[in-house]
């Protein structure tokens, strides 16, 4: 016997309504899966970059480090990283990856274009025996010969889904 | 018995797992990170002193003629320290990035000539050594070295030309 006899009753008005806001107390079953959750834990880093009189690129692997290309050039290395977040979910449930295309920097005047991103893992992942996992995230950004001194900030947005 | 219609059973799952109506998918999530470079001044170096050994003594030995960072001369060998007059070390000035660490890449060697005669200078030394910070984005580095000097060495007014090199790391 179902353990919602009424089930059949409320779907039937929440198809007609176009909402689903019916509630049920059935007990959650094995096969549902944790939700997935993504939090951030530490940001992308390019650290000081010399912009020498050409365009370049300086690159920030998924792996954390840092190489440049063309007419640019690397100052320090404090705060390059690569971004880390975890996912968290149902234990050994594979996930998919989706990474912007680009994001801008800028420092309320001059912008810097970051694309070419990157992750470890690439594509999906497996959360491990305890329901996580971290991954890691790198990019590239793109440097003009005469970028502007500043500092420059911006964000980019990671989404997992169950697959 | 009731009379309903079937319902998909993705669309009941989801009522079972979803229970009251939620906003987002339980199935995939997003987050937000920041990204952030800065842009600093190139690294740069002048020089603002030359390396000078000053009076030297050939003796009918070889011998050496060592100048510190701090310009004290020593010798050893068959060579004799002569007039101190213009001694000195070598001095450069670095300019860049207020926060830059630095590294300081000195030659192995150089040689100097009156023309006809040569010695070698080697064993370059800097202070700061190996690598430093600029303070407030300058820097000063003393450089030193020894000077070989050959039995008999031909008497004579000695010159040659050595590079430094500074690069953030």
């Amino acid at each position: 016997m179902p353990v919602c006899p009424r089930i059949a009753l409320a779907l039937a008005a929440a198809l007609a309504s176009g909402l689903a806001a019916s509630t049920c107390a059935s007990p959650a079953r094995a096969e549902d899966p944790t939700p997935l959750v993504l939090a951030v834990n530490s940001s992308l880093g390019f650290g000081a970059i010399v912009a020498g009189g050409a365009a370049g690129t300086v690159t920030v692997s998924a792996a954390g480090d840092r190489s440049a290309s063309g007419g640019t050039f690397l100052g320090s290395p404090t705060g390059v990283a690569a971004a880390s977040f975890t996912v968290s979910g149902e234990p050994n449930l594979t996930f998919s990856l989706v990474l912007p295309s680009s994001v801008t920097l800028d420092n309320g005047g001059a912008t810097m274009t970051v694309d070419s991103f990157t992750s470890l893992p690439s594509g999906s992942g497996t959360l491990g025996p305890a329901g996580t996992e971290e991954v890691r995230v790198g990019a590239t950004l793109h440097v003009s010969g005469t970028q502007t001194q500043a500092s420059y900030s911006g964000t980019f947005d990671l989404t997992v889904a169950y697959n | 018995m009731t009379s309903f219609r079937r319902i998909p059973l993705y669309l009941a799952t989801a009522l079972l797992m979803g229970g009251a109506a939620q906003a987002q998918s339980s199935n995939s999530d997003s987050a937000t990170a920041s990204a952030s470079a800065t842009i600093v001044s190139a690294i740069a170096i002048a020089k603002t002193a030359d390396l000078d050994f000053g009076e030297v003594v050939a003796g009918g030995t070889t011998g050496t003629v060592v100048l510190s960072t701090a310009a004290e001369r020593s010798v050893t060998g068959g060579t004799t320290l002569g007039n101190a007059a213009g001694t000195a070390a070598a001095s450069f000035s670095v300019t860049g990035d207020s926060d830059g660490s630095f590294s300081i890449t000195l030659p192995s060697s150089t040689t100097i000539t009156d023309g006809t005669n040569n010695m070698t200078v080697d064993n370059f030394v800097s202070s700061p050594a190996g690598s430093s910070t600029l303070s407030s984005g300058t820097a000063t580095i003393s450089v030193g070295a020894t000077l070989n000097v050959g039995a008999d060495q031909v008497a004579g007014s000695y010159t040659g030309t050595f590079d430094v090199t500074v690069t953030y790391n």
